[in-house]
């Protein structure tokens, strides 16, 4: 097992460098720096006053060793300061992480519970009027844009029905902020999740489709066995196992996801923040969401990997 | 187990009742075992989770003021630059204080800290306010204001407000210094005495001060000048100020929570709390609106109908700046002013403005038709008149053979549908365009920086001085748009060099007069920028241009709960 970790800990290092440089250089590559940000051609400002900002901002340096400068400093924790906030940018993200892992979990949380369940119910029910509701709904959900249905979602249950509320993750002088924050989570975290979820009740339907349909299956209720017992014993933890790969490979999209819909609820995240920094050419802030956003994505691959490892023995053995 | 329960229940508890702050939150949380982000998810405490707001509270867009095609940009930088400015102007105008500001309608100097001004021989002479103190109770005195000059021209600080001084004795000196040099000519006879000697006469000076926030030499005073603008004082409560309100906190991507600065020299605020709310959405701060949230969301025309209908809200407008087509005069094609004039008489602005603005524009033919007094009488409107249009392009022998590029970089509907209003009417009289949005990407910038642009739609802030024009039209002009008029210079230097107002009305005049026939832009609209404002809940708020410090009279704004 220490092998496996070790190996895996050198993969993830490869990774990350390899995103670095990419990000690095398609950020070079795009036209512009973050001076046009700073000081937009429209504003009063002469060329002197850009020259001795880029100047200041170290921008004047060829873009290898640039990024050599940022490697060295970055492997010691430091990332730099912001191009245009001038603000640490571990404090800026350490600040933001939380609410974006907390958005995406509580998402996730969301969008299993009700695609695996109702993924069942379909599945054993197959051809039932549930089954085709399931279906119609999964399919629509799927097809809906995430920010048209962030808006309709607020349209509906913010403005006309003042349910929730509409933007942020916290009401300011909130008296008690738990029930707020709660408060707040449900529009964002039902929209970022209703996709997956839609995509979860299609994957466990067919899985579990396939594993009814198995030998094993008939063995088992043929042994006597409880019907509850065949399912959830027999059929579902075989037909659970391609669900965990799906939901591991959906961490990407959910938080790709996270950038619109955060955007839409004014959900203080990552999400966001990479909209703004890549807009401003903000270099340092991008590298290190870009690292931040490969870390998380890492480890929730690992522990896709671990999981898939208890639910089928098979894996362990290879 | 049980034990450990409770403690995290008594953890819990103290967070929401407000007694332990978010970091002691985490500390604690930290020794039961608990990583970070689980208990602050756990907890819920954001970094403002636990800041209890009592008495009156206000919550408005941060971004009110920027108009629904300077939106993007006002959300993306979510606090101010200080030392540069910064898009967020909401913040800095509740936190800090001027020497002198202007009417929100941009036709007068209102002192701030300044209670009066005068300029005798070159030499400005401000008289401070005795009764002004900054958030910490420390009096603001003359040195202050002394130190700020010396800190935005110190060239280490490469702050973009530093050349508002380059007329005063000691900038040159300051700016080739080994080591920081005050300007000579920036001295404090007395606590509330400033004066400025000026090497040669600027009577666009005071104009500059609207857009400096003076800074606290107490607390600023030993700060390192190349890193001032990366300490934290700036978004924390660390931060002093002498506005109207005080920084309390700035909650990451959500907004700045501020508190009544009860010594205010204007008088207390009836407002207790003022929550900047940040929105990088202009529909979900007009959905915050509609519920209530959000006292006050910039908006478009188009949302007109939908704002009227909701109770308690009412539309206001002020002057947002002057709509122009910028041309790159070293294109062949757009070096012969005839060209450029027939664009002007080929679009038909007046049409425009009551149809796309829906009245919330009007046809104008200069960068400032705020300022009366210096627009001559005599300027040619250019008046829709496609005939004539045509026979200019003839006259300057216009092929029509290139299509022109066509700029434009507002992401609002309304600036959508009038650039292909002036795509059609240029096709009209026989030039064919080109629409290429900016999107932020940098393309239109990389066209500038390799002088290859043909033209774009942008738009020129409401500025409330002529004295700005050669900010534009000066040397910067040559850079930009490959054009320079000597005629042009001269006027302006002549209206700078002089205090006398119709004196300056009478070289402005002139100056514009140049502008207005070479055409080196063609000015379109004095368009306005709208806000949906709760006004049921919301009274005695007054709203200008967001890009100046304009006096806001914040301390009269009072809210019903």
């Amino acid at each position: 097992m220490a092998n496996y970790l070790v190996h895996r800990l050198f993969h993830a290092i490869t990774i990350l460098i390899g995103i670095s440089m990419l990000v690095f250089t398609f950020v070079e590559l795009a036209p512009g720096d973050a001076i046009d940000a700073l000081m937009p051609p429209e504003t009063l400002a002469t060329p002197e006053a850009k020259e001795a900002m880029r100047e200041r901002l170290g921008l004047n340096d060829p873009a290898p060793l640039r990024y050599v400068q940022w490697l060295q400093r970055a492997v010691t924790g430091d990332l730099g300061y912001s191009l245009t906030s001038r603000r640490p940018v571990t404090d800026i993200i350490m600040a933001r992480l939380p609410e974006t892992l907390q958005l995406v979990g509580v998402a996730m949380l969301f969008s299993i519970v009700i695609g695996v369940s109702t993924g069942i119910v379909s599945a054993i029910k197959q051809y039932s009027w549930i089954d085709y509701l399931a279906t119609f709904l999964s399919f629509f959900w799927l097809s809906i844009p995430g920010f048209f249905l962030g808006l309709l979602m607020i349209y509906i249950f913010a403005v006309k029905l003042n349910w929730f509320p509409v933007f942020g993750a916290s009401t300011a002088g909130a008296k008690n902020p738990v029930l707020d924050r709660l408060h707040h989570l449900v529009l964002p975290s039902a929209v970022l999740g209703l996709e997956l979820a839609a995509a979860l009740t299609r994957y466990t339907r067919a899985s579990l489709l396939e594993v009814l349909k198995e030998d094993y299956m008939r063995t088992a209720r043929a042994k006597g066995l409880k019907e509850w017992v065949v399912i959830v014993r027999h059929g579902l933890k075989n037909a659970l196992i391609p669900i965990i790969t799906v939901v591991a490979f959906r961490m990407p999209y959910l938080i790709s996801g996270a950038v619109v819909i955060e955007t839409v609820f004014q959900w203080p995240g990552l999400g966001l923040l990479t909209l703004n920094a890549a807009s401003q050419k903000d270099y340092p802030l991008v590298m290190a969401l870009a690292l931040a956003v490969t870390i998380v994505v890492v480890i929730s691959s690992f522990i896709a990997d671990v999981a898939y490892s208890i639910v089928d023995p098979r894996i362990r053995i290879k | 187990m049980r034990k450990e329960a409770l403690r995290i229940d008594s953890l819990m508890a103290d967070a929401v009742a407000g007694r332990l702050s978010r970091r002691e939150v985490i500390k604690r949380a930290g020794a039961l075992g608990l990583s970070a982000p689980l208990a602050a998810a756990l907890i819920g405490v954001s970094e403002a989770g636990v800041s209890a707001q009592e008495g009156l509270t206000l919550s408005f867009d941060a971004g009110a003021t920027q108009g629904g095609g300077g939106r993007p940009n006002a959300a993306a930088v979510e606090y101010s630059y200080i030392i540069n400015g910064g898009s967020q102007f909401e913040i800095n105008r509740m936190v800090d204080a001027r020497l002198v500001t202007m009417s929100a309608d941009l036709q007068e100097f209102v002192g701030d800290l300044a209670e009066s001004w005068e300029v005798v021989d070159d030499v400005y002479t401000f008289t401070l306010r005795q009764n002004a103190v900054w958030h910490d109770g420390t009096p603001v005195t003359a040195k202050d204001v002394v130190f700020t000059i010396n800190l935005l021209t110190d060239p280490a600080t490469t702050s973009r407000w530093g050349s508002s001084f380059r007329n005063v004795v000691g900038y040159e000196e300051a700016q080739t210094a080994e080591t920081p040099t005050s300007l000579s000519g920036v001295t404090a006879p007395d606590d509330y005495t400033v004066q400025i000697e000026l090497a040669r006469p600027d009577s666009g000076m005071l104009a500059g001060f609207m857009f400096i926030n003076i800074l606290p030499e107490h607390v600023l005073g030993t700060a390192d000048r190349a890193t001032i603008t990366e300490l934290p004082y700036w978004t924390t409560s660390e931060r002093v100020g002498a506005g109207p309100f005080k920084f309390v906190q700035l909650v990451e991507g959500e907004r700045v929570e501020l508190v009544a600065h009860d010594q205010y020299h204007f008088g207390a605020p009836a407002i207790q709390n003022l929550n900047l709310l940040f929105f990088a959405s202009a529909e979900t701060s007009l959905a915050a609106f509609q519920q209530g949230a959000n006292l006050a969301a910039p908006m478009s025309v188009n949302e007109l109908e939908l704002v009227q209908s909701i109770e308690g809200a009412e539309v206001i407008s002020f002057p947002a700046g002057v709509g122009y087509i910028a041309y790159n005069v070293r294109q062949p094609e757009l070096a012969d002013k005839r060209v450029r004039q027939a664009m002007a008489y080929a679009i038909d602005k007046k049409t425009i403005a009551e149809t796309l603005f829906q009245g919330y524009a009007d046809a104008v033919y200069t960068e400032i038709p705020y300022v009366e007094w210096a627009q001559p009488d005599d300027a040619n409107p250019y008046d829709y008149d496609p005939e004539m249009a045509m026979q200019l392009l003839e006259e300057a022998g216009w092929t029509g053979e290139r299509t022109l590029g066509f700029w434009y970089y507002y992401t609002d509907p309304v600036t959508a549908a009038v650039m292909e209003a002036m795509q059609q009417y240029l096709a009209a009289v026989g030039i064919e365009t080109e629409l290429k949005f900016d999107d932020g990407s940098g393309v239109r910038l990389q066209e500038i920086e390799d002088q290859t642009w043909d033209m774009v739609y942008g738009s020129f802030g409401a500025q409330p001085s002529p004295a700005n024009l050669t900010a534009v039209w000066g040397p910067p002009g040559e850079v930009t748009y490959g054009w320079q008029n000597e005629e042009f210079n001269a006027e302006m230097d002549a209206a700078l060099a002089t205090y006398d107002r119709e004196e300056q009305a009478v070289h402005y005049q002139n100056a514009i007069r140049i502008l207005n026939e070479e055409a080196p832009n063609v000015w379109l609209f004095n368009r306005q920028n709208l806000i949906a404002l709760n006004t049921a809940a919301l009274q005695n708020s007054v709203w200008g241009p967001g890009h100046i410090y304009y006096f806001n009279r914040a301390n009269e704004w009072t809210v019903t709960e």
